[in-house]
This record gives C-alpha cells, sequence and structure tokens, in this order.
C-alpha cells in the first residue's frame, strides 16, 4: 500500500521539475554566452545574435512547457474522468460524507435512485436524517470508519418514500484537497435478512417438531415395552402351566395312559415349548430395538470361528467342511454382530445336514465402501420365487417337522443388519444350497 | 386375628397353576419343610411384619413373584428390606419376567437372588429344586 500525501509527491516531482529546467537554463545560457563570444568578436553583432539567441531560449521553453502542461493536464483530466465514472455510474449505491457534521457531500446516480431523492436533495441531508441510529452513535461510527477501525457496518437507512432498509455499508476515508470525507458503498440487505429470518424461523420450526416426534416415539417405545413386559409375563405362565401339568399327567398317570395317550402328551408339551421359545425370540427381536447400540472395531473372523464352534458342538462337526477365509474387521456392536452369525451358520449347519458331504464357506470382499460377507452352503437351498418372505416374521420355507425353527432368526439378522446401516440379502437354488449376503459399512478400524 | 403356622418357605405367587407346581417340586424334594402359600404382596407383608409378636418364628426364604395383586411384589421386597426385623430373611424373586429393569430393581431393594421361571417344565423342576437345595440345605441364614 502507498504511504503518504499524494500532493507531496506531486510537490516533489514539480520540484524536481523547476531545478533541472534552473539547471539547464543556467548552464545554456552561460555556454552559449561564451561559445558566441569566441564566434563574434564585433560587439553590435555580438549583441544582436545574443537577442535572437534569447528569443529562441524563450520560444523553445514555451513550447516544451505547452506540450508539458497539456499532458499532465490531459492525464489529470483523463484520471478524474474516469474515477468520476466509477463513482458515478457505479451501480452500487455510494455517499461520500463529511465525518465532521455527517453532511452529504456527494452521491451517485444509483444513490439518487435508491433512496429517491434527488441529488440537490440528497447534498442538503445529512446522514443522521438517513441512518435511524442517533446523532450520537452515528458520529462514533464515523469516527471508526474515519480512524480504519470498522469498515463494514450493518445498519437501518430512511429513503423518501418512509421506509426504512436494512443495509450493510462498507466505509473508509479518503482524502480529498487536504479534506478527510467518508465515503460509503450502501448495499441493501433487507431481503437477505428476511430470509435469513426465515430459515431460522423454519429451523426452529423444525427442531420444535423434531422434539414434539421424539417424545411420541419415546411414549410409543414406552407402550412397545410395556406390551413386551406383559408378554414375558403373561404368555409364559399359561404355557409353563401347560408343559409342567402334562408332565405330571405323564409321569403320575403313565400307568392309565396307553400308548397313544403318552404320544398325545409328549405332543402337547413339545407344542408348549416351542411357543415358550417362539414368546423368546420375539422378545429379543423387540428388545432389538430398544437397548443401547454400541459402535466398537469387531473381529469378523473371531466372531465367525467362535459362533461356528458354538452351534457344532452338539452336532458333528467332523462331518461338515467348514471354509473360513480371513474377514475384514468393521465397527459396529459385537453382541448383535454375534447375533447376525448365529441366525446365518446356524441356518447353515441346519439346512446342510441332509446334504451328503455338508459344506460351510464364510467369505468377504470388499466393494466400494462397503464390505460384503456371504455364508453358503449347499444344503436344502430355496425357491427364489419366495426370496421375499425369506426375511419376514414367522415367514418359514421350510416344514417345522423338515428343518425346526421358529421363523425369526433371518428377520432378526435383518434388524441387526440394517441397524448397522447395511443390507442382507439371500440366493439360493433347492437342492443344490444358498448363499447369504450380508454388507457393512467399512470404518477405518 | 390367627397368626398363620409359622413356616419354612414363604411362597408369594398369585397363579394358582404356578404355586402347585412349585409346591409339588419343593413336597417332592424337602417333605418335611412347612411351605405357605400367599397369594398376594398385602398378605405377603401381613405374614413378614404385620404381627406385634416379634418373637414368632419367620420363614427361612420367600420365594417372591413380581407381578402380585394389592401390593406388588418390588413393594413388598422394599417394606421386608426396610425392617430391621424382616432384612435378615433371604428373599428370592421367582418371576417369569427377564426385564434388565426388574431385576436390577430386585437386587438395588436387597434381593437375595433372582430366577426366571422356565417355560419348559423340566427346566422349572431344576430351578426350584435347585433353589430348594440351596436354601434350606446348603445355606446358612441368621437366626
Amino acid at each position: 500500500m502507498k504511504k503518504g500525501n499524494p500532493s507531496r509527491s506531486s510537490h516533489f516531482a514539480a520540484g524536481r521539475i523547476a531545478t533541472v529546467y534552473l539547471l539547464l537554463s543556467v548552464i545554456w545560457i552561460y555556454t552559449s554566452d561564451h561559445i558566441l563570444a569566441g564566434f563574434i568578436h564585433d560587439p553590435i553583432r555580438l549583441t544582436s545574435a545574443q537577442t535572437w539567441k534569447g528569443w529562441f531560449f524563450v520560444l523553445t521553453t514555451s513550447s516544451l512547457l505547452f506540450i508539458l502542461v497539456r499532458r499532465a493536464l490531459g492525464a489529470l483530466h483523463a484520471s478524474e474522468v474516469r474515477y468520476r465514472s466509477i463513482f458515478e455510474n457505479n451501480h452500487a449505491v455510494m455517499l461520500v460524507i463529511d465525518p465532521v457534521d455527517g453532511r452529504i457531500v456527494d452521491a451517485n446516480a444509483a444513490a439518487v435512485r435508491w433512496y429517491g431523492w434527488t441529488k440537490e436533495e440528497l447534498c442538503r441531508r445529512r446522514i443522521d436524517e438517513i441512518n435511524t441510529l442517533s446523532e450520537e452513535e452515528i458520529r462514533s461510527e464515523m469516527e471508526k470508519a474515519t480512524e480504519r477501525q470498522i469498515w463494514h457496518f450493518i445498519f437501518r437507512h430512511r429513503r423518501a418514500d418512509g421506509s426504512v432498509r436494512d443495509v450493510e455499508v462498507f466505509s473508509g476515508p479518503v482524502t480529498i484537497k487536504e479534506q478527510t470525507l467518508l465515503y460509503s458503498i450502501v448495499h441493501d440487505i433487507t431481503e437477505k435478512k428476511l430470509a435469513e429470518e426465515e430459515i431460522y424461523r423454519l429451523n426452529a420450526e423444525l427442531e420444535d417438531r423434531v422434539r414434539r416426534r421424539t417424545v411420541e416415539l419415546e411414549t410409543v417405545n414406552r407402550e412397545l415395552e410395556s406390551f413386551a413386559y406383559s408378554v414375558s409375563h403373561d404368555l409364559r405362565a399359561p404355557l409353563r402351566a401347560i408343559d409342567g401339568f402334562t408332565h405330571i399327567l405323564h409321569e403320575e398317570y403313565a400307568s392309565r395312559l396307553d400308548t397313544e395317550g403318552n404320544r398325545l402328551c409328549s405332543i402337547i408339551s413339545s407344542n408348549a415349548r416351542r411357543m415358550g421359545q417362539l414368546i423368546d425370540d420375539l422378545l429379543a427381536f423387540s428388545r432389538l430395538g430398544r437397548t443401547e447400540f454400541k459402535q466398537v472395531p469387531v473381529d469378523m473372523t473371531a466372531l465367525a470361528a467362535t459362533v461356528f464352534d458354538e452351534l457344532t458342538i452338539a452336532r458333528n462337526r467332523e462331518q461338515i467342511i467348514f471354509n473360513l477365509a480371513p474377514l475384514p474387521p468393521v465397527v459396529g456392536d459385537p453382541g448383535l454382530l454375534r447375533q447376525v452369525w448365529v441366525n446365518l451358520l446356524d441356518n447353515a449347519v441346519k439346512f446342510s445336514t441332509r446334504a451328503e458331504q455338508p459344506a460351510i464357506a464364510v467369505e468377504a470382499l470388499e466393494q466400494g465402501g462397503e464390505i460384503v460377507y456371504a455364508v453358503s452352503d449347499n444344503g436344502a437351498g430355496f425357491d427364489m420365487r419366495y426370496t421375499g418372505k425369506l426375511f419376514g416374521v414367522f415367514q418359514r420355507l421350510h416344514g417345522e417337522k423338515e428343518f425346526p425353527g421358529t421363523g425369526l432368526g433371518l428377520a432378526l439378522a435383518q434388524r441387526i443388519v440394517q441397524r448397522h446401516g447395511g443390507r442382507i440379502w439371500g440366493e439360493g437354488v433347492p437342492g443344490a444350497g444358498a448363499t447369504f449376503f450380508f454388507t457393512l459399512r467399512r470404518n477405518e478400524v | 386375628m390367627e397368626y398363620p403356622e409359622p413356616s419354612d418357605i414363604l411362597l408369594v405367587e398369585d397363579n394358582p397353576q404356578d404355586a402347585e407346581l412349585t409346591m409339588r417340586i419343593l413336597r417332592k424334594h424337602h417333605p418335611t419343610e412347612r411351605i405357605l402359600h400367599v397369594v398376594d404382596g398385602a398378605a405377603a407383608l401381613d405374614v413378614l411384619c404385620g404381627h406385634t409378636g416379634r418373637d414368632q418364628r419367620l420363614p427361612r426364604v420367600v420365594f417372591l413373584d413380581l407381578k402380585l395383586p394389592k401390593v406388588d411384589g418390588l413393594e413388598v421386597l422394599r417394606t421386608v428390606k426396610a425392617d430391621e426385623h424382616t432384612r435378615s430373611i433371604p428373599v428370592v424373586v421367582l418371576t417369569s419376567s427377564r426385564e434388565d429393569s426388574d431385576i436390577r430393581s430386585a437386587y438395588a431393594l436387597g434381593a437375595n437372588g433372582y430366577v426366571v421361571k422356565p417355560v419348559n417344565y423340566d427346566e422349572f423342576q431344576d430351578a426350584v429344586q435347585g433353589l430348594g437345595a440351596y436354601w434350606l440345605q446348603l445355606n446358612q441364614s441368621p437366626d
């Protein structure tokens, strides 16, 4: 940034030109007089030649002066016109104010248009007739602008039609003819401010709505909880009675029952137990939505291996060819992800028991931002026409006698995967096996 | 008012079938112990804290259901554990509820155990038998 007063540098330039002129003139007069005296010895002719020389000097320097002044004045004029037009023709509203008394010294065409007063009317006003702040406050703000402490202001300005608009003002000092004035660029932000207020209002409304919805959801959740509670309590007791008394009947009255009677007793018992299992699964399913959701790194390879071991203790593990590829770890809830492996591997084990050589493979591949895990078996498989039913609550594609189950396992797995932001689907061929896929977001573990 | 006979086991259970099954199992394995069965929380409190004669023998263990008419199980537990005279009686919650909130509340109030009644009768039998064996034979209570 250039420092100092512009009029001082022009003083300096003018002084330099004058000095050079003075030196050159002295040298010219002195040397030319000597040279002439050397050539012309007749005093009368010498005087006449010196007179001509003087005229020549005056003529030359005045021509030079003419050229110099014309160029300087022309440049000055051009620059003034240029700057004037930047001020005058600018689409931004501009004012020049005298900070001493707040009088408007100049205003451009945009200012005339925007304020609605003629230029003469504007220039008769003081800024405190336009700015809604008090005289005192305006003086203090103008001081800050003059001293370059602040250059950006938010004010409210009155216009000729009586309207008051919100404005953003860029202001700073400018020195013209030794006098410090304030230039101000005024920008109407009324609409912008209204829009901002609207956004604030909408935001507040949205927050309010979210709050209301949360309260509603909490109420529903509480109702669900009390429902689950009463299901767990009220449905279990009669089942226990059915199972218990059938058992007693079977135990204490066995002698009076024939084979068929005993068979009927065990049917009642096994159904009561099955229903108990269903209720437990259903409760686990409903609890899923209410429990806290952990986010920790989970070693999926170790998890799948442990779950497979646990599931196959009772069954014959050696008979199954279990192929577990290294799986990428994820961030999620270990307890819930474990449940997914339990359900998928349990199905794989269950449905492949009848295969001649049961084989289960677990692998994963990274695809874009997610990891796709796959569990495949060579078991009973399923008809792709029924894929829509796979993940429904209590939906089963196989008879209870053929492959036991409550029809909740895959529904539970789906709910867990979805809570982790992933998807789950299955592909199968009847009699040739099934593959279940689920995706999880890949995180930096 | 007539005081009930002093008993070894107080069973607080409103469901008659559950009560019958429980008592059947207990009688089978502990034929000499006297069992008193009450069907609501108010009756349980009468037996434990309701009488003025403090010298009466108190039960050695209480099997307490949570969902009870009149006074619920947690309230019974609170009252029993707040009373200096009855505080040392072991109270085992025997309920259908496996809700975390119930388990936490019961232990916070000073329950000595919490057992969820299994639906499966074999498991139920094992549970009640185990409770009887522990609290009536193995465990040593203050007199």
